[in-house]
């Protein structure tokens, strides 16, 4: 037990330095490093939204860095195809002068894969991340090859400019563990960027864990307590997003077409877990279930046309479920 | 009870055999500490309840009180305030005696100290946690606990709100069983008499010899003249000039076969016997003879005429019928008569109320000249200041026979608001003389043994609201309902 008192701390104090590593190097986006950070060690993957220039890509290149995983970017592309990812057999010559095919891996093979620009590639391409994303392999000429642990898909995208691009099919935006969005930095913050990035030196990043330490991570969260009145409020927050279902609010109904998958409740529970251990607890919370509810769900709600046409996002149903949804012990206030 | 149960089987687990004290009733350390903590949580939370409970069973109490002394006796109704306080006071001791479970302890610990719902996860049911982080999160679970301050988390003092509740329930009920119990508050309705709606001075005779005679006035020729002029702003203008219509009608239906009955009718003013035979006219409508028809437009043409230089509305109906008959639209004429009926029957009631109040005002006009007569001649009524107690007849004058609640309800002046008038018999000669009150339960300064009437009288007035209604509702009410 004393043991695994002392992993939970290693686990607390781990993750918050790789945090604190990040944050020296990407200034003001604190919640989305932290949330990037939860979305690894529970093993799953992120999608990162915001216009560019606001240091997505080096966020993840730290990451990288600090965890030192070995690091792939694809810059997603209309012409990309999917052995550019995956990779090819290509014909080579082989003993005795025979020429044989050599299977050649993709930059798929690594630890952390960042998908740039995911939504630029045509959705055939697109696919080519979905057996690795899910089932951490990929299969090529009738061979399956394994992809090592820890494996996780990085994806941006950006939000304003959409010509040429091919919106993420729901079946591959479900995977992505959370969708987090990236703000533009206060005034403050800006100074503190041009400071940080024309200078002659910049910000030294330091090893703070491996690979190994991830994964031990990642198997350590899962022994994390949930109490059932806690997962009944994430499964009540998810049906919450589905219009024909009771407990939906109004909002949901007029403007929601098809809620969010069972996968969100999956991501709410383990990012809650996380939280929890990040916060020095071994019980998950309310308050973490809702600090994971929005970045979990806000790319799963598929809006019909009135929502369109009202300009109705998905933070503003999100707002309502999460001030509707009754939680056990709310009477007592 | 649940805690009793709880502890007695944890006593149980403890004390008994070893292969019973792993049973499913063993309780954990959280739990046991929580079973303590229930009865603290359970008063915090009865107590602030409290306030707000004694606040709805007050108000309820004080509104069902008054209300329900309108229609029953006062004692009757400050028992119902009794008892609808006992069942709060009840429902109240009976929330302290259940203890809460131990889940719901939690929870609401968690919630109110942001635990983070360390306690409600460590005393969670059928969890498969990992054993040891199991037994972490609870001895978390402990440390929290350890560091909560319970009399500072769950004082027992009143929020301002809850004060505020207090203090609104606690002057409701006390106001309403203080004047329920003094008496203030009177159960039924009563008169209120004189021209102003409120009772004049008390009348005696007073012989002329008494020493202490008043200034002469005479309040029975005050009255009078009040009731007449409100008997006459009563009166509809219109009325007259129906009934000479009416009656110009008649002339001219009576002439004819068909609408003999109506004319009849119309000249003997029973104007619902008109408007009936006008209805039986148009149910008979469709089986009348071409000439019968002719002739009968003819009497109705002629009706018309001469009723509309009185009444043009009335005219114009006849004439609607005279033309459906003249054409031979049976239909037409049919519904002619059907409308012409609603309005000889409408205004005919109309007219008999006004017929009624110029027979009132006659009879009232006959009284204020005896009434003047009197008071020239014989004896002098005074306004004399209360408490004289002269109950004894004296000449000039008789005092009045019988008390007014004994009054037919025809007789008693009007509870739903319009002005009436009461007329009060003289009583019979070598009868006992009782006095009539004329203001039962009026305002205090006027006793009810105190006020007399005399020599026969009338009285108008309209609902008394004084019964009824708490005492500061008075100037409102007489100020938007009264007519005066």
């Amino acid at each position: 037990m004393v043991n695994t008192e002392q992993q939970a701390r290693r686990f607390q104090q781990l993750a918050e330095a790789v945090v604190d590593q990040v944050s020296n190097v990407i200034i003001g986006q604190r919640e989305v490093i932290r949330d990037t950070v939860v979305c690894l060690i529970s093993g799953r993957n992120v999608l990162i939204e915001g216009v560019p220039g606001l240091g997505k890509t080096e966020l993840v290149r730290t990451l990288a860095r600090v965890l030192d995983l070995q690091f792939s970017r694809i810059q997603f592309t209309p012409d990309l195809m999917p052995s550019d990812i995956t990779g090819t057999n290509v014909l080579m010559d082989g003993e005795k002068g025979r020429r044989i095919f050599r299977f050649e891996p993709g930059p798929i093979f690594s630890n952390l894969i960042l998908a740039d620009e995911i939504n630029r590639a045509t959705p055939k391409t697109q696919s080519a991340l979905l057996e690795a994303m899910q089932e951490h392999q990929v299969s090529v000429a009738r061979e399956v090859h394994r992809l090592e642990p820890p494996f996780f898909v990085v994806a941006t995208q950006n939000p304003i400019e959409m010509e040429g691009t091919y919106p993420l099919p729901e079946a591959q935006i479900d995977r992505f563990m959370f969708k987090l969005l990236v703000e533009f930095p206060s005034t403050d913050e800006m100074v503190k960027i041009l400071g940080q990035t024309t200078g002659a030196t910049s910000p030294s990043v330091t090893r703070i864990a491996t690979a190994d330490d991830l994964v031990a991570m990642s198997e350590f969260v899962r022994r994390i307590t949930v109490a059932p009145h806690v997962e009944r409020y994430v499964v009540d927050l998810v049906e919450a997003t589905h219009p024909n279902k009771p407990a939906a609010p109004a909002m949901t109904r007029r403007y929601v077409r098809y809620g969010c998958s069972p996968r969100a409740a999956q991501s709410m529970v383990l990012a809650a877990k996380v939280y929890a251990l990040l916060d020095g607890r071994y019980n998950a919370a309310f308050e973490d279930v809702r600090a994971a509810a929005k970045p979990s769900m806000r790319h799963r709600i598929l809006f019909n046309f009135e929502a369109e046409a009202d300009g109705i996002s998905s933070e503003n149903i999100l707002d309502e479920i999460l001030m509707t949804t009754a939680r056990a012990g709310d009477r007592h206030s | 009870m649940g805690l009793y149960f709880r502890s007695a089987l944890h006593r149980f687990s403890v004390h008994a055999h070893p292969m019973y004290r792993r049973s499913e009733y063993s309780v954990g350390p959280v739990e046991q500490r929580l079973l303590r903590l229930a009865k603290r949580w359970q008063r915090y939370r009865t107590f602030q309840e409290a306030p707000r409970a004694f606040f709805v069973v007050s108000v309820l109490s004080v509104v069902l009180g008054v209300f329900s002394a309108a229609f029953i006796p006062t004692a009757l109704s400050i028992v119902v305030t009794v008892l609808v306080i006992t069942f709060g006071g009840l429902t109240l001791a009976a929330r302290l005696l259940v203890v809460p479970s131990v889940r719901e302890v939690a929870l609401a610990y968690d919630h109110r100290l942001q635990l983070r719902e360390r306690l409600s996860t460590a005393v969670a049911p059928g969890l498969h946690a990992d054993p040891e982080i199991r037994q972490l999160q609870q001895n978390d679970a402990i440390r929290a606990l350890d560091a909560v301050d319970e009399s500072s988390s769950f004082p027992y003092a009143l929020q301002e709100n809850r004060k505020l509740f207090l203090v609104i329930a606690t002057g409701a009920l006390g106001g309403w069983l203080l004047v329920a119990v003094l008496g203030l508050v009177p159960g039924k309705f009563a008169l209120r008499v004189g021209p102003d709606l409120l009772p004049p001075a008390p009348i005696s005779v007073v012989p002329q010899t008494q020493s202490d005679r008043r200034l002469p006035i005479d309040p029975r020729i005050e009255q009078l003249r009040y009731a007449i002029s409100e008997l006459q702003q009563q009166r509809d203008p219109r009325a007259v000039d129906v009934a000479a219509a009416f009656q110009e009608a008649s002339e001219s239906l009576r002439l004819t076969s068909e609408g003999r009955h109506i004319g009849r009718a119309l000249a003997s003013g029973d104007y619902r016997a008109a408007a009936a035979a006008i209805h039986d006219l148009a149910s008979q409508a469709s089986g009348l003879t071409r000439a019968s028809e002719e002739n009968l437009a003819e009497g109705f043409h002629q009706a018309a005429q001469k009723a509309r230089a009185h009444d043009s509305d009335f005219a114009t109906r006849l004439e609607s019928v005279a033309d459906a008959l003249e054409r031979g639209r049976v239909g037409d004429a049919r519904s002619a008569m059907d409308d012409l009926a609603s309005e000889v029957k409408s205004m005919g009631v109309t007219v008999e109320a006004n017929n009624q109040i110029d027979g009132d005002v006659r009879d009232l006009e006959r009284e204020l000249a005896a009434a003047i007569g009197r008071s020239n001649v014989s004896g002098v009524l005074v306004g004399s200041v209360a408490g004289k107690g002269l109950s004894s007849s004296a000449s000039g004058g008789t005092l009045v026979e019988g008390d007014i609640e004994a009054l037919s309800s025809k007789e008693r002046l009007s509870v739903e608001g319009r002005v009436e008038v009461v007329r009060i018999e003289p009583a019979a000669e070598g009868a006992e003389s009782r006095p009539y009150r004329l203001n039962d339960g009026g305002p205090s300064d006027v006793r009810q043994e105190e006020s007399y009437a005399v020599d026969g009288g009338v009285a108008v007035g309209r609902r008394d609201f004084s019964r009824i209604t708490s005492i500061d509702f008075l100037p409102t009410i007489y100020r938007y309902f009264s007519s005066t």
